[in-house]
């Protein structure tokens, strides 16, 4: 039962993080989104936006 | 800016858009860039060889040197780059991309590879750090030099001032600079520095930066003339200490081995008019003596207020007073401070100290 939940709150936390990167139209990953720029063509755009 | 603004946001639909905000296992030397700035782009194709690099600053607000317009310059001729590569034929291909595109380094490199940030860094590495520890590495190491602290040198130091719109055209050139020794034209657009394509002027910063002291750097524009464009390859040989700028915004300047030996703060506009000084002149309150160092090399006294160094004032912050030092003086060189104590002006001299610092980590 433990398991089962786990398994659904990552799922429903997974598909959020990748709903706000939907939105944001940002990628966190660079593998990913080197993934994504080959099926689609597009280059990379990569911004380092460092806090201090 | 690349967050909000609606024509960026536009234009970015063009691309696969990514936000990195830890420098943990990043290929250093792919994603080269001056690691003391918050904000710094990268333009690549899904091989991760780079088109173009976007961003840098100087001593001014950390987006002073962008721009919207510069940005989307930026876009459109990396797009007509990313174009060209894709058109080009399986022959023409290696060459195009060599053409195109920013040397590829020769093998990869991360943060945890430095071996002070590895034993002592824990969680997210933010950029500063990267700088900070090399600095520290590079001591432990006996391989610091000064040249260092002066990364990603200014196009003004060349004498070249460019339009603020596009980041490669010549705007203006500063009257008997190095720039125009070389030949270069307002209007020129810079097409190439040492080979690496420009399509920003970060990358003319990055060029200069990788660029060597015993060559001179070679330029390549494109000139109007008389309706005609043409490509003119131009020879521009530096002078002086060009390298340098103002190093007191950054991060990194905590963690350059040179012992002050005191600490300061710079008094505020009306304790300055209080003193007599002119509204806009600065001075430096010496607050306390950690010797040794170059305090107690100058013989610097708790309270005193200093007005100049190397004759030269205009120092805002303590932090800007030490990047004046740094660029005025090397090791063994006499340091000169015009001092106010006791209500009289003093001149105070002695050595600059060799490089030393105990530390080896990075707050």
């Amino acid at each position: 039962m433990w398991r089962l939940l786990l398994v659904v709150l990552f799922v429903a936390w997974s598909s959020s993080a990748s709903a706000q990167e939907k939105i944001s139209g940002w990628h966190t990953d660079l593998d990913s989104a080197c993934k994504l720029a080959r099926e689609s063509g597009k280059p990379l755009f990569v911004v380092f936006r460092c806090v201090r | 800016m690349a967050h909000q603004d609606n024509l960026i946001q536009a234009a970015r639909r063009d691309f696969v858009c990514v936000r990195l905000g830890q420098m943990n296992h990043v290929d250093l030397a792919r994603f080269e860039f001056d690691y003391d700035t918050t904000w710094t782009s990268f333009f690549l194709d899904a091989d991760l060889n780079i088109y173009s690099r976007y961003g840098g600053r100087d001593e001014r607000i950390p987006d002073a040197r962008m721009s919207r317009e510069s940005l989307l310059h930026t876009m459109s001729e990396v797009l007509q780059a990313h174009a060209k590569i894709r058109r080009a034929s399986a022959v023409d291909l290696p060459r195009i991309l060599r053409e195109e595109t920013h040397p590829a380094p020769a093998k990869p490199t991360s943060p945890e590879d430095i071996p002070l940030l590895k034993d002592n860094h824990q969680g997210c590495v933010h950029c500063h750090q990267i700088q900070e520890y090399r600095l520290l590495q590079s001591y432990l190491d006996g391989k610091f030099e000064r040249r260092m602290l002066f990364g990603y040198p200014l196009p003004e130091r060349l004498g070249l001032q460019l339009d603020r719109k596009s980041g490669q055209q010549v705007e203006r050139l500063a009257p008997d600079s190095a720039a125009v020794a070389a030949g270069l034209k307002p209007e020129d657009i810079i097409g190439r520095v040492n080979g690496i394509p420009i399509r920003s002027e970060y990358d003319i910063r990055w060029a200069l930066h990788r660029a060597t002291d015993d060559q001179p750097v070679k330029i390549v524009v494109d000139r109007q003339t008389l309706g005609t464009k043409a490509s003119v390859e131009l020879s521009l040989t530096p002078r002086g200490d060009w390298r340098q700028s103002d190093l007191g915004w950054r991060k990194s300047l905590r963690s350059v081995p040179l012992q002050m030996g005191f600490l300061g703060y710079s008094l505020g506009r009306d304790a300055v008019q209080q003193l007599g000084f002119p509204e806009g002149k600065s001075l430096v309150k010496v607050i306390s003596l950690r010797p040794p160092g170059l305090g107690k090399n100058l013989l610097l006294q708790k309270g005193d207020l200093i007005t100049s160094v190397g004759g030269q004032t205009g120092f805002q912050t303590f932090e800007q007073f030490k990047s004046k030092v740094l660029e005025l003086y090397r090791p063994g060189d006499a340091v000169e401070l015009e001092v106010l104590r006791d209500g009289k002006l003093l001149k105070l001299k002695g050595t600059m100290p060799d490089w030393f610092t105990e530390e080896t980590s990075v707050p």
